[in-house]
């Protein structure tokens, strides 16, 4: 129970980690509402996107994971500390609405809410032999065992002598180790609970964006949206899907592609369909592209094309080739990593973990 | 999609993607039913919101030229379907049936609503149909993991022991416990185990490892000094087995001793004549 407990409060801590990342770029727009969903997705782009930043300087100098805990806790404090100060004015009020929203549309709080517990107590309580798991759990295992950052081979614990690019600038599970370090929870929970519980939570986040925004604010639309899209992801489930990724492979990067990126690419499409000189939007877009990078290597290839099929309709619609050039500027740093990969690859460079 | 290649199937490996990707649902039918009727039927709004990016996905990742030519660039054989993950088809399915439904007076709603949900079950397949398997503990694997690693801490005399387990243990033991190594890595044991071609290079690196791997996996009996060596060679100090495997008794012959069994497995010790200590790689004179 005691343990139940505190895996609930991590799954907590981190979407108020999440909301405050976020709250510092949404606190301070002038022209739209502050809103609880849209500062804590888009706090958990900014979020892996800030971890990106500090831990590969610290890998390419081959430093300890315990050296990039306390740099991250350091940061995550700061971040803590300066929303809540900066935003001090936002959050109570945010709170009474969220706390009027909930009694005027409680009937949709109540489904939305009863979907999401079944899901996360179907999932999260079932046990999955998947493969990748030899891969990304034990990431943040080895790291941990060895305080050190990708040197050493997950899947035998044997020292490599170079970096697997594949996985450098995927740094996702390396949030892991870090989390446990500072937690000191087991990677098997943070991973397998608190994580699967935070991707099942924002994917249900964003369908209900989309929701929202495709029924105009119609709650019980948006509700029954909610119950279809809850049991088709049950039920479209070969094992290449999204939605086995979400119920099966939860807590891999892969699963937060195809269940929480993909559809905000769609919603970020939808909001660019109503208003594509939004500024706001396409640098969401951008920090939802660059960020998706630290989730999986295959969100470079994915995320450009995903932008591009959206994006070419909209440049059609918009009759504005500019949509183009910025879709192009916010999947920039994708096909970047994809150019560094492929380099890698053909043998062109090589990160050594040893001076040579 | 690991079987289907690019190469071997040309213009047709989009639609054998698509055939791996869908099984025998239904979803992603429903979803071009649905980007078709709103391309035909459907107002400006949802014509521009579902059936134009629909289109444009039909002349790009549903496109059977498209992966014969990307694949010239990137090798795309194993991945390509997760570009599927573009297509709306959740969205866009729910979204049709969700105005559909109120379309409908408040009498017939429960029951087009109940005939809806069928038909999405009935869509695809449950994702626990082969059974609902609960976790055993809060670590989400079997008890059986924790009890073979402490089984092997219990019995080690180094901080690093290395082992080599039958296959699913090999993948979840060091998502426990990431201090014992293991002689063998997916890629290798996925290579024996599926009788897979190994170039000439790669087989001359992994000559010791393959040579256990094919012991313990095909139950193959080999010269007890051919085998020893490579317990020596990999520096193997573990087997872990399935009790039930046919190759303990060569094991135990060539003078492996059993330290422990669980609930199905049994750990089997070889006591090395040579052993190299493993230790961690010294990186602080790098640090300043």
């Amino acid at each position: 129970m005691i343990q139940l407990l505190i895996l609930t409060a991590l799954i907590i801590l981190n979407f108020i980690l999440y909301a405050a990342f976020g709250s510092l770029v949404t606190g301070r727009l002038k022209d739209r509402p502050f809103s609880a969903t849209v500062s804590v997705i888009t706090g958990f782009f900014i979020y892996y996107l800030t971890f990106e930043l500090v831990c590969v300087p610290i890998m390419l100098k081959w430093r300890p994971l315990s050296l990039l805990s306390e740099i991250w806790a350091v940061i995550l404090a700061v971040v803590i500390i300066a929303a809540a100060f900066l935003n001090r004015r936002l959050f109570v009020p945010k709170l009474r609405e969220i706390g009027r929203f909930l009694t005027e549309h409680w009937g949709f709080a109540c489904v939305a809410a009863a979907l999401m517990m079944a899901e996360l107590i179907v999932i999260i309580h079932a046990y999955q032999f998947t493969l990748d798991a030899a891969f990304y759990v034990a990431t943040a295992t080895t790291s941990l065992q060895t305080d050190m950052l990708n040197i050493y081979d997950p899947y035998t614990g044997m020292w490599q002598d170079h970096f697997e690019m594949r996985y450098f600038f995927a740094t996702y599970p390396l949030n892991d180790a870090v989390m446990c370090k500072l937690t000191g929870v087991h990677p098997l929970l943070w991973t397998k609970t608190v994580m699967e519980a935070v991707t099942i939570i924002m994917s249900n986040l964003i369908y209900y964006r989309i929701g929202k925004k495709l029924f105009k604010d119609n709650y019980g639309k948006t509700a029954v949206f909610l119950f279809f899209c809850g049991i088709m992801n049950f039920f479209f489930t070969t094992i290449y899907t999204a939605s086995a990724f979400l119920t099966t492979r939860t807590y891999e990067g892969k699963a937060i592609l195809g269940n929480v990126v993909m559809p905000l690419v769609f919603l970020l499409y939808m909001k660019l369909l109503e208003d594509d000189r939004d500024k706001k939007i396409w640098l969401m877009l951008f920090a939802v592209a660059t960020g998706s990078a630290v989730l999986s290597n295959s969100a470079n290839m994915l995320v450009p094309t995903a932008v591009a099929v959206f994006t070419l309709p909209l440049a059609v619609i918009k009759r504005r080739f500019s949509v183009l050039i910025k879709a192009f500027l916010c999947v920039l740093p994708c096909l970047i990593l994809i150019l560094l990969y492929i380099a890698y690859v053909r043998g062109m460079f090589v990160i050594y973990t040893y001076p040579r | 999609m690991q079987t289907l290649t690019v190469q071997s199937e040309g213009f047709l490996y989009v639609l054998k993607c698509i055939q791996y990707y869908c099984g025998s649902g239904l979803y992603l039918a429903l979803w071009a039913a649905a980007a078709i009727f709103f391309l035909v039927k459907g107002k400006d709004r949802e014509r521009r919101i579902f059936a134009f990016p629909a289109l444009m996905l039909l002349i790009t990742i549903f496109n059977p030229v498209v992966p014969v030519v990307v694949n010239h660039i990137f090798d795309i054989n194993k991945e390509y379907y997760r570009f599927f993950w573009i297509a709306p088809v959740i969205v866009t399915v729910a979204y049709l049936a969700v105005e559909f439904l109120y379309k409908k007076n408040s009498a017939a709603r429960i029951p087009v609503f109940i005939g809806i949900t069928l038909i999405f079950i009935g869509a695809g397949t449950y994702v626990y149909a082969d059974g609902y398997i609960p976790a055993e503990n809060y670590y989400k694997i079997p008890n059986e993991v924790i009890a073979v690693s402490q089984v092997i801490r219990d019995n080690s005399e180094v901080e690093y022991p290395v082992a080599l387990c039958d296959f699913n243990m090999q993948m979840e033991l060091r998502q426990y416990d990431a201090s014992i190594l293991l002689a063998a890595d997916r890629t290798q044991y996925l290579a024996i185990i599926n009788g897979e071609e190994q170039d000439d290079q790669v087989k001359e690196q992994n000559i010791y490892v393959n040579r256990l791997l094919n012991v313990i996996t095909k139950n193959v009996a080999i010269p007890e000094d051919n085998f020893l060596e490579a317990m020596q060679k990999t520096n193997t100090e573990f087997i872990v087995l399935s009790k039930e495997s046919p190759i303990i008794d060569y094991l135990k012959d060539t003078g492996l001793k059993e330290v422990g069994s669980t609930g199905v497995r049994t750990v089997l010790h070889y006591d090395l004549p040579e052993r190299q200590k493993m230790e961690l790689a010294d990186y602080k004179a790098f640090w300043n």
